[in-house]
C-alpha cells in the first residue's frame, strides 16, 4: 500500500511527463511496427526467393501475400522445364502448346461426359500412352485405335465433350486437345515441347496429390491472368519500396527514441531535488529506481493498450495496412527494451548520486 | 550518544586544490543536549552536521554512534538511521515543493517499516498540528511562507519521533519573531528528551541553546556551556 501511495505521488508529480512519455511510446510503437513490417516483408521475400528460386524461375502471384515458384508446379521434370522456358523466354500467347497437370483422380472422381472409354488407371496400355481427345480431334484420331505421333504411340481411349474441355482449360479452349495418362513416363520432352501443332496437352501424372493439383490450378489460373513476374524485379521493387519508406521510418523512429530517452532523463533531472529530499529522510535509492521503473512500465502498458485498442483507427490515420498484431507485439517488446535502457541509465545515476554535493 | 574522534573531511581530494572542510574534530554530544554549532560561512559547521546525520561520510577519523562505529553500519541501517534516528531541518527546508504539507510529512512514515499505511495520515496530521500549522495540512508547500515551510520541515523532522534533530540554519531565512518561534518549538522538543543540534551563525540563536561549539577553519575553537 505504501508503495502504491508513493507511486501515486510520483505519477501526480510527473503527470505532464507521464502524458508525454505515453504519447511518445504510442508514436514509437507505431513507428516500430511500420519499420518491422517493411523490413520484414523484404527479408521474407529474400528468404523465399533465395530458397526456392533459380535464375530461370518465374514467380506466380497467387494472392497479395502468397507467391509460388513456377518450377515447382509438378514433379515432372519435362513439364517443369517447358513451363519455365515458355514463360520465361516469351509470352504465353505465342506458344502453341498448353501443358497442364492433373491428378489421376480426374479419371476416377470427375463426372466427365465422354464417348468411347474412360481411361482406366489400373489397366496396362503397353508402350502406348492412353489419351482422351476433343470431339473434333476424334474425327481425325479414331477412338479405340493407336496412332504414332513423332515416335510416340497414343492410344485414343475416348473423346471428351467440349464442356469438359472448357472446364479444364477455361478460356484456352482448343480443338486440338490431348488428355494423356502418362503413367510410365513415356512422353519425351520433345513431344510435349512441340509447337508445330496448335494443341492443348493435358498430362495426368501418377502420384500428383490433390494439394498439388489445387496449387497447380491456382498457378494456371494466375498464368492465364498474366499474374506472373520476374522475381528479381519483384525483389528489386520490394527493396526500393522498403528503402524509401524505411529511411523515413527509421528517422522518425530515431527521433522518437531520442525524444523518449531525453524526456526520461529530463524528467529525472527535474525530480533530482525531490529525490534528494526524500533520501535525506530515509528513502532508499533502490526504491526510487523501482518507482521510476514501475512508472515507465505503466506508461508502456497504457501506450500498448491505446495502440491495440485503436489499431484500426491508427492504421487508417497513417494510411497504412501494415500494423499487424505480430508486429505490434514486437514493437511493444522493443519499447520495453528502451524502457530497460532508461531504467539502467537512471538507476546508475541514482546509485551514484550523493545527498551532499560539493 | 554521538562521539566524533579526529574527524577529517576533505572535498575534491583528487583535484589539485582539495578543500579541507573539517580538520580533526573531536566532539561528544550526549543524549538530550541542545547544542549550537557556530561559525562563519565555510567554517565546516554544515559539513559536521551532515556527517553526524549520515548524509555524508568523513574522510578520516571515527564516528561512534550509540557505541558503534558508523562504518560498521550496513547501508540499509544507514537508511533507517536517517529515517528514524535523525530528523532533519534544513536551511532551504528540503521539502518537495509541488506536494502538500501533509504529503511531505508523510514521506518519512512511508519509508519506515514500523508504521502501517493507515496510521500514516493520522501521525502526520498530529506532527503538523504540533508544529503549529494544522490549518495548512492540505496546502502545497510552494504556496506557504518561509516560516510556515520551516514549521512543515519541523513537522516532517519530528513525525517519526527521532532521538536527534539536526537543524542546519533553521532560522536563516526568517524574521526574528518567526525565528524565535522556531527555536521555541525546538526547545520544547528538547525538553521532551530529544537531542537538538542547531547549526547557526547567529549568536542570538546560539545563546538560546545549552551548549555552544564554535568551529573555525574546520577545527573546534571553542566549546562552552
Amino acid at each position: 500500500m505504501k508503495f502504491l501511495w508513493q507511486l501515486n505521488e510520483d505519477v501526480k508529480s510527473n503527470l505532464l511527463a507521464v502524458i508525454l512519455i505515453v504519447l511518445e511510446l504510442v508514436f514509437a510503437i507505431v513507428c516500430f511496427s511500420v519499420c518491422f513490417e517493411l523490413s520484414g516483408s523484404f527479408v521474407t521475400s529474400v528468404g523465399f526467393f533465395a530458397k526456392d528460386f533459380n535464375d530461370n524461375s518465374l514467380a506466380v502471384k497467387l494472392s497479395e501475400i502468397n507467391y509460388s515458384v513456377i518450377n515447382d508446379i509438378t514433379e515432372n521434370e519435362n513439364v517443369k522445364n517447358i513451363y519455365t522456358a515458355s514463360f520465361y523466354t516469351g509470352s504465353y500467347e505465342n506458344q502453341n502448346t498448353y501443358i497442364g497437370s492433373f491428378s489421376e483422380n480426374v479419371f476416377n472422381d470427375l463426372d466427365l461426359s465422354y464417348k468411347g472409354e474412360m481411361i482406366d488407371t489400373t489397366k496396362d496400355y503397353g508402350n502406348a500412352v492412353p489419351c482422351l481427345v476433343s470431339n473434333i480431334l476424334s474425327k481425325v484420331f479414331e477412338i479405340g485405335r493407336t496412332y504414332n505421333l513423332d515416335g510416340t504411340d497414343f492410344y485414343i481411349s475416348g473423346s471428351l465433350n467440349d464442356d469438359n474441355i472448357y472446364y479444364m482449360l477455361g478460356d484456352l479452349t482448343s480443338d486440338a486437345f490431348f488428355m494423356c495418362y502418362d503413367k510410365n513416363n513415356i512422353l519425351p520432352s520433345s513431344e510435349l515441347n512441340r509447337s508445330s501443332t496448335n494443341n492443348a496437352l493435358i498430362t495426368a501424372k501418377d502420384g500428383i496429390s490433390d494439394t498439388i493439383l489445387s496449387k497447380s490450378l491456382d498457378e494456371i489460373s494466375a498464368i492465364e491472368s498474366k499474374n506472373y513476374f520476374d522475381w528479381r524485379e519483384k525483389l528489386s521493387d520490394d527493396f526500393d519500396k522498403m528503402s524509401g519508406n524505411l529511411i523515413i521510418g527509421f528517422l522518425v523512429l530515431l527521433l522518437s527514441t531520442v525524444g523518449f530517452l531525453a524526456n526520461n532523463i529530463l524528467s529525472f533531472n527535474q525530480n533530482q531535488r525531490s529525490y534528494t529530499n526524500q533520501l535525506i529522510v530515509g528513502q532508499k535509492k533502490g526504491c526510487i529506481t523501482l518507482l521510476f521503473a514501475t512508472r515507465l512500465v505503466i506508461c508502456t502498458a497504457i501506450s500498448s493498450a491505446v495502440v491495440l485498442i485503436f489499431k484500426d483507427k491508427i492504421s487508417a490515420l497513417i494510411e497504412s495496412e501494415v500494423m499487424t498484431y505480430d508486429n505490434l507485439i514486437y514493437s511493444i517488446l522493443t519499447c520495453l527494451v528502451l524502457c530497460l535502457i532508461c531504467i539502467i541509465v537512471i538507476g546508475l545515476r541514482i546509485s551514484k548520486a550523493e545527498i551532499v554535493e560539493r | 550518544m554521538i562521539c566524533l574522534k579526529n574527524i577529517v573531511k576533505i572535498y575534491n581530494r583528487k583535484s589539485s586544490q582539495p578543500t579541507r572542510a573539517l580538520d580533526g574534530v573531536d566532539l561528544v554530544i550526549n543524549n538530550g543536549e541542545m547544542l549550537a554549532i557556530m561559525g562563519v560561512s565555510g567554517s565546516g559547521k554544515s559539513t559536521l552536521l551532515n556527517i553526524i546525520g549520515c548524509l555524508d561520510k568523513a574522510t578520516d577519523g571515527e564516528y561512534i554512534l550509540d557505541g558503534k562505529n558508523i562504518n560498521e553500519y550496513k547501508s540499509k541501517e544507514i537508511y533507517v538511521l536517517r529515517n528514524k534516528k535523525f530528523g532533519f531541518i534544513l536551511q532551504n527546508y528540503g521539502l518537495v515543493e509541488d506536494k502538500s504539507v501533509l504529503t511531505n510529512v508523510m514521506y518519512p512514515l512511508a519509508f519506515s517499516k514500523d508504521v502501517g499505511y493507515f496510521k500514516m495520515k493520522g501521525l502526520a496530521k498530529k506532527a503538523i498540528k504540533n508544529a503549529g500549522i494544522g490549518e495548512l495540512t492540505r496546502k502545497k508547500v510552494s504556496k506557504i511562507s518561509g516560516g510556515q515551510k520551516q514549521r512543515a520541515a519541523i513537522a516532517r523532522a519530528i513525525v517519526n519521533s527521532p532521538e536527534v534533530i539536526l537543524a542546519d540554519e533553521p532560522t536563516a531565512a526568517l524574521d526574528h519573531k518567526t525565528a524565535d518561534e522556531i527555536i521555541g518549538l525546538l526547545k520544547k522538543l528538547n525538553k521532551n528528551g530529544t537531542t537538538i543540534i542547531v547549526v547557526t551563525h547567529d549568536k542570538r540563536i546560539a545563546d538560546m541553546c545549552d551548549r555552544i561549539v564554535c568551529i573555525s577553519d574546520g577545527r573546534i575553537s571553542e566549546d562552552s556551556k
